[in-house]
């Protein structure tokens, strides 16, 4: 008799403890945005065109030649080079004894506070390309990046040609 | 002789009756049924617009954007709705909680100069349970944000509902992982 009290007593305990249950049911939702960079809003910009001034005595016109292109952006830390494909302005002409087939210039690529800079007169025989250092922008940049040109007076005459020609390429790589 | 017959009737007079050594025990059983509400089956994810399923239980599961942003991080659209199986034995609550307030980055890039959006918000609308009033949870960056809505009575049915991805064209997204987690409650009330 006890005994049946005793545990009609313990289940009454249990059942009037018991709590309201809640259902739950976690949505883990996820995204994955890539790591990009572009140069006025796409990732293969036309090319930009720049002649250096030569006189008819084979002056080089040594001032700074700018541009700037709006809307460059990389939306995560990225690396900033530029690079002269030839190694100078270039031409395919020979050059005779005492003359160079080469204006060397110095340039730079600039996104936020990253600059890349380049002295092409580095590797006097334009064998190959030249690479400016690796800057990083230390985050997500986006705005204006700017590339400027200074050619060089070259010490020795300049051979007579019209395929001087180069390609300074700036390269916005994310990290 | 008479004496005798006198003594006998005393004796059994005196005798308590058979059913007067009867007694009764009685049980009283009882019980109480706790209110509660359950999903009763795995969800089924449909209508999926840019998002995948990864898996789905009863208790969590996983839905990913299948490709966030255009080439230049511009967002795309995605949506989904959702149809879970449920049951409350009693007038119940749903709620819907976004834990970060939308989908965030678990390590943000940092920004060094311009303007990346670093979030993608979302709305979970619910469009179905038991009579409950339709509602909406717009994340806006508000951890643990919720919105709820009160059923009628007790029910067994689907619980249905949608959610749709808010397209900021304003900026480009910055870089990561990002992930929220919407959770859905059913509560007896």
């Amino acid at each position: 008799m006890k005994k049946l009290i005793m545990t009609a007593a313990i289940l009454g305990l249990t059942a009037s403890g018991a709590a309201a249950q809640t259902a739950t049911q976690d949505v883990n939702i996820t995204a994955e945005v890539p790591k990009f960079c572009t140069i006025a809003g796409i990732t293969g910009p036309a090319a930009l065109n720049s002649t250096v001034p030569v006189s008819a005595t084979g002056v080089v016109t040594t001032t700074l030649i700018s541009h700037t292109v709006a809307n460059a952006t990389c939306n995560t830390a990225a690396d900033v080079i530029a690079t002269s494909q030839s190694g100078g302005i270039k031409s395919a002409t020979s050059a005779a004894s005492g003359f160079t087939n080469i204006i060397d210039y110095t340039g730079s690529a600039t996104l936020g506070a990253a600059t890349s800079s380049i002295n092409t007169v580095t590797a006097p025989a334009a064998a190959g390309s030249e690479a400016g250092n690796t800057a990083d922008t230390g985050g997500a940049v986006t705005g204006n990046l700017t590339i400027t040109i200074t050619p060089a007076q070259p010490s020795v005459p300049l051979m007579a040609a019209a395929d001087y020609a180069d390609v300074l390429r700036v390269t916005l790589t994310a990290r | 002789m008479t004496s005798r017959t006198i003594f006998a009737a005393l004796v059994l007079a005196a005798l308590p009756a058979a059913s007067a050594l009867a007694t009764d025990q009685n049980i009283n059983l009882t019980a109480e049924v706790p209110k509660f509400c359950k999903f009763d089956a795995v969800p089924t994810f449909g209508s999926l617009g840019n998002v995948s399923v990864g898996s789905a239980s009863t208790a969590a599961s996983v839905i990913n954007v299948t490709t966030a942003t255009s080439a230049t991080g511009i967002m795309n659209a995605a949506s989904f709705n959702f149809t879970i199986p449920a049951t409350c034995n009693f007038p119940s609550q749903v709620t819907f909680l976004s834990v970060n307030g939308g989908l965030k980055a678990s390590s943000p890039e940092p920004i060094a100069s311009g303007t990346f959006l670093s979030r993608i918000d979302y709305t979970a609308s619910l469009f179905g349970w038991n009579g409950a009033a339709p509602f909406s949870l717009a994340t806006n960056g508000t951890a643990n944000a919720s919105a709820s809505s009160a059923g009628t009575a007790p029910h067994t049915g689907n619980l249905q509902g949608l959610v749709v991805f808010a397209v900021n064209n304003s900026a480009p997204l910055a870089a990561g992982d990002y992930a929220d987690i919407l959770r859905i409650s059913l509560t007896p009330q």
